[in-house]
């Protein structure tokens, strides 16, 4: 493992309360440099949604160490982790995640509220993030008013939108057809490339685990190939 | 930036319209019944307490007495005049002086009592005939009387017409009715029933006792300066004889207790507007925390967007301030509306009072964000773990 890695886990583990006899991730060591695009992949309760949840900070391992750009992650307030998630995550979801109430530019302009960003700069970036995804003319559309595909499109350009450092994507394609798996997919990668990002993704699927140069997969919480 | 920040609470608002509506119309019934109880409390106060200054609150009655001094070296009407001027504050005064001698109107006793005054005590009591005319200080020489209506009525009921003309005995003296006077209220607190009472003028005084009055009735014109008043009568017979002891009696001891029991019942009022401003608080607690757990994707979502916990605590906070103050404006209004309705139906002249509308607000926002802050605090801590797919 590189000392410049953008994530390094060392020995990572996850026990949850219900279930102390059965971790849910157990002795988890791997890094992720920058702009590197890796699948995480596993069957269903493999621990490969755990794992993202602990890569975006939105949980705490039970013990390890988990370093991003050097700093030990765990040593930080819960303050600073949401600051750090804030600074350099963004996230993907299946279900897309999108708020119903909001438009498609809504909806991509939301990081930059938490950015207290200038509204009018949002607006141009929203936009221009929503035509790199093919929804230029969409932006006053409702989520309830796009396709599964077009729903996927405006959260990927909501997750690029703030140019993070590394794009978590839970099963991306698993809400999706045939036709638009593959064309979402190579887009998240293709624009994950073009904004400098590591991408991760979890996925069950081995097809789409084929595509990435790297995979990690996961068995019972445990990492068979890092 | 006011606006926009409006504008964006405002829009969330309007989003979560019924559990909004369900927030806002609990906090405007809390804070409407709270500011309602209150302003119909001091509206009931202020009537109370404008029926009761219209008794005999501005008056005094004072008696003096010397065990050193048999015989008064004063005459009445002198000693009356001056006890007037003895302070900026008495309006007038009025000798006073109860017969105790019994009354018969043609050989037959009567239900009535009789008092020697001077013609001051008609327009310190506010009195005034419905029939004949009130004694006068040139009737001095004359043996008349004025009589209560209650008395009148009854001489009429024997008579079979107006006693105006008749003669009244006391005593040995015979007095000639001039005047009948109309019903009224006061000098209840001097023990007199004016009503059944036989005025006479206090130059007959001389017919019914060789001491001269040591007994006022006075009017003042500042029942807030009752005490200095009080205190300048008290100098006034002392400086006449350091041996006379004067007694003052008013009704500002009274008045004093009313409006101590007034305040008693507003503190009730306000403890009942409170407790239901409470329920109304708890009400809206569970509302926004009901309205959280349908919310939790959205703060979800907001959180892996870059938002912090403060930030979804910020917002939340912001919300619940903003149905607070829209509810407790609505409320102000809604009760006293409601308090203004109520002293039309019992004939009450309204007023707006500050306190309770200010108290009302004050008290709103402060349970409203009281209640709100455990919500906003759960929000912030909702976990985005759940947006994944299966952890």
């Amino acid at each position: 493992m590189k000392l410049s890695s953008l994530i390094k886990l060392n020995h990572i583990s996850k026990v949850f309360a219900v279930s102390p006899e059965h971790p849910a991730l157990s002795g988890i060591s791997f890094s992720i440099e920058p702009k590197e695009q890796v699948a995480l992949l596993g069957q269903s309760g493999s621990g490969k949604s755990t794992l993202l949840s602990l890569l975006g900070l939105l949980d705490s391992p039970t013990s390890g160490d988990y370093f991003f750009e050097g700093r030990n992650v765990l040593m930080m307030t819960p303050q600073q982790q949401a600051e750090l998630r804030k600074q350099h995550f963004a996230f993907i979801f299946q279900q897309y995640a999108l708020l119903p109430h909001y438009t498609a530019l809504m909806n991509v302009m939301l990081p930059f509220y938490y950015r207290k960003a200038d509204k009018a700069q949002a607006i141009i970036k929203a936009k221009e993030a929503l035509a790199l995804v093919g929804l230029a003319g969409k932006e006053d559309f409702f989520p309830n008013m796009l396709s599964g595909g077009q729903k996927q499109r405006v959260a990927i350009a909501r997750a690029l939108v703030t140019s993070p450092s590394v794009i978590l994507a839970d099963e991306p394609t698993a809400a999706l057809d045939e036709v638009n798996r593959k064309l979402i997919l190579d887009l998240i990668r293709e624009l994950a490339h073009t904004h400098n990002a590591a991408l991760i993704v979890v996925t069950h699927d081995e097809i789409v685990a084929r595509q990435f140069e790297r995979n990690l997969i996961l068995s019972h919480g445990q990492m068979v190939t890092a | 930036m006011m606006y926009a920040y409006l504008s964006e609470i405002w829009q969330e608002l309007l989003l979560q319209r019924m559990k909004a509506l369900l927030s806002l119309l609990g906090f405007v019934i809390g804070s409407a019944l709270c500011v309602g109880l209150l302003s119909i409390g001091l509206n009931a106060q202020f009537v109370s307490m404008a029926q009761f200054s219209a008794l005999d609150t501005d008056l005094l009655h004072v008696d003096a007495m010397s065990r050193a001094i048999k015989v008064w070296p004063f005459d009445s009407a002198v000693l009356t005049h001056k006890l007037a001027e003895s302070d900026a504050n008495i309006e007038k005064a009025s000798g006073l002086f109860h017969i105790s001698t019994r009354i018969l109107f043609r050989d037959q006793p009567v239900n009535a009592f009789g008092i020697i005054t001077s013609t001051s005590l008609y327009p310190i009591l506010q009195l005034n005939v419905d029939n004949g005319r009130l004694l006068r200080d040139l009737d001095r020489t004359q043996a008349f009387c004025v009589i209560g209506s209650a008395l009148a009525k009854e001489l009429q009921d024997r008579i079979g017409h107006s006693p105006l003309g008749e003669n009244l005995t006391i005593g040995k003296q015979v007095f000639t009715i001039i005047g009948v006077l109309n019903p009224s209220q006061r000098g209840s607190f001097l023990f007199l029933n004016i009503d059944r009472t036989v005025f006479l003028n206090m130059a007959q005084l001389p017919r019914f006792s060789d001491t001269e009055v040591n007994e006022w009735v006075i009017k003042i014109k500042d029942i807030s300066q009752l005490p200095i008043t009080k205190q300048r009568i008290e100098d006034f017979f002392r400086q006449i004889s350091p041996t006379i002891e004067s007694h003052i009696e008013s009704l500002d001891e009274l008045i004093k207790n009313i409006e101590k029991q007034n305040r008693l019942f507003i503190l009730l009022l306000l403890s009942i507007g409170l407790i239901s401003l409470v329920g109304s608080g708890i009400g809206i607690m569970n509302v926004m925390l009901i309205s959280i757990e349908s919310r939790k994707p959205e703060i979800g979502i907001r959180l892996t967007v870059g938002a912090l916990p403060k930030d979804i605590l910020i917002q939340f906070l912001k919300e619940a301030a903003f149905l607070t103050i829209m509810g407790a404006v609505l409320g102000v209004a809604l009760g006293e509306a409601l308090s203004f309705v109520l002293c039309l139906f019992f004939a009450w002249s309204y007023h707006f009072f500050l306190l309770p509308a200010g108290l009302g607000v004050l008290m709103s926002i402060v349970t409203g964000m009281a209640f709100g802050y455990y919500p906003a605090l759960k929000a912030s801590r909702v976990n985005p773990l759940f947006l994944l797919n299966s952890v």
